[in-house]
């Protein structure tokens, strides 16, 4: 896991120089320099959504939970390392994040093909809003959802994107 | 390195037995930073915003405009664009913002101008969208794609398009808010334990601070920051995590609760309330 941030210092400004006159010039003059920090927020992906391996048979679905459990239906065969997303924020310490999911399906295509399976069931761990850390002002958040894979699912590379978006409240 | 891109072999054989994972080197790419991350335009205005590709490959960053809902929990929920409402509308069409695409080297900054005018017949009020940063994850090349082809089987590539948003507010007319607390309790979910209380809201616009926990002698307890009641909602409830010492505190006597502006925004109080919490 690889933490980055960045600060966005925007319009640094150098303020007033007290100027020291030959009367006072023993006594410590003062300088002042402020810099407009802005709150910053960075999301990195640090491992995939892996549904491990299956063998279709008469189809069924395969769920990976964002709390790392996971459960099937159907005859399908489940298995291998299954494990939800996770993702690494880093912000302001203390503060509040909520992470929206999608409302509806992903469908994964079949390349050079029309096939489709559809990855529904969206969930996030921690569930809603949560707060980053105190001290690092960084957080892990997982991604999880249930594949339905049909009857003798055609065999191909099946592709399709996903939407997670994180923001401060 | 972030995996984006997951390539995993699957066993399509009927058989019961599943063939050996195939992992296919993922691209790293997408990793994202943005500053400020909200907005607030009184009565309209400009604004520039920086994106920084902070991952290890150069990306590529779609900018939009999203429109979000809170849940009376503090959750966001996607809107799509059929089920605006006026007031949701009026806001995605108010914003100018561009570029909408930008290719960015590793460790590269670039601004994003922003603006927004009310137009003069809306009504007075707060107008919401939230900025959208994602990475385009990238095409998948031909050779690439020829070998997970020849490679057979069931195979996923599954990509997360991951990104920011961030909040712009378009304050049109003298608008006024308030907010009390209410309902302190604790709650217990698994192993963690989390003081909820509920914020109310009054008012035409938004509310937005931190949640100060103080015991009766004054010492801080805990620290929520950024804590916002968007217009949609007139109250939600938020949970504050509390580790075990938190909680002995919290148990030995009446907390007083106060919801004070950002410091950076003058640190006023907006609403407080002592309370024994059980």
């Amino acid at each position: 896991m690889r933490i980055s941030l960045r600060l966005a210092v925007v319009g640094a400004a150098l303020g007033a120089l007290s100027i020291a006159s030959a009367a006072n010039a023993a006594t410590s003059a003062t300088a002042t320099a402020t810099a407009e920090v802005l709150s910053t927020l960075s999301v990195s992906a640090d491992s995939a959504l892996d549904f491990g391996q299956i063998a279709a048979n008469t189809g069924g679905t395969v769920t990976v939970n964002a709390d790392s459990t996971v459960s099937k239906t159907g005859a399908l065969v489940s298995t291998g390392t299954r494990a939800p997303a996770s993702f690494t924020v880093v912000g302001s310490k203390g503060a509040m994040v909520a992470v929206t999911l999608p409302t509806s399906a992903a469908t994964l295509t079949r390349s050079n093909g029309t096939e489709t399976m559809s990855l529904s069931g969206w969930n996030s761990n921690p569930n809603g809003a949560f707060q980053l850390d105190a001290t690092t002002g960084s957080a892990t958040f997982a991604v999880g959802g249930t594949l339905t894979v049909g009857n003798a699912q055609v065999a191909g590379v099946y592709s399709g994107t996903f939407n997670v978006s994180v923001e401060y409240q | 390195m972030p995996n984006i891109q997951l390539f995993r072999r699957f066993a399509m054989t009927a058989a019961v037995l599943a063939a050996p994972l195939l992992a296919v080197p993922a691209q790293a790419q997408g990793d994202l930073l943005v500053a400020p991350t909200r907005v607030v335009l009184t009565g309209g205005g400009n604004a520039e915003l920086v994106l920084s590709n902070i991952g290890t490959t150069e990306a590529t960053y779609r900018i939009g405009v999203e429109l979000r809902r809170m849940t009376d929990d503090g959750d966001f929920v996607e809107v799509n664009d059929t089920e605006a409402n006026a007031t949701e509308k009026a806001a995605a069409e108010m914003v100018r913002y561009a570029p909408r695409r930008i290719t960015l080297l590793p460790g590269q900054p670039q601004s994003v101008r922003l603006s927004a005018r009310p137009a003069p017949e809306l009504p007075d009020g707060e107008y919401r969208v939230h900025m959208s940063f994602r990475a385009i994850p990238p095409a998948l090349s031909p050779e690439e794609a020829q070998k997970q082809a020849a490679a057979g089987g069931l195979m996923i590539r599954l990509t997360p398009v991951y990104g920011i948003t961030i909040p712009v507010f378009v304050r049109k007319g003298q608008l006024q808010a308030g907010a009390s607390l209410a309902n302190p309790h604790l709650v217990k979910s698994g192993n963690d334990s989390f003081l909820e209380v509920t914020v109310n809201r009054s008012g035409n616009r938004s509310v937005y601070g931190e949640l100060i926990g103080k015991s009766a002698r004054g010492e801080a307890l805990f620290n929520l920051r950024g804590v916002a009641v968007y217009p949609e909602v007139a109250a939600r409830s938020v949970r504050i995590p509390l580790n075990p010492e938190q909680q002995a505190r919290i148990a030995a006597g009446p907390v007083k609760i106060e919801y004070r502006e950002m410091p950076e925004n003058g640190g006023q109080l907006i609403a407080e309330m002592t309370s024994a919490i059980r």
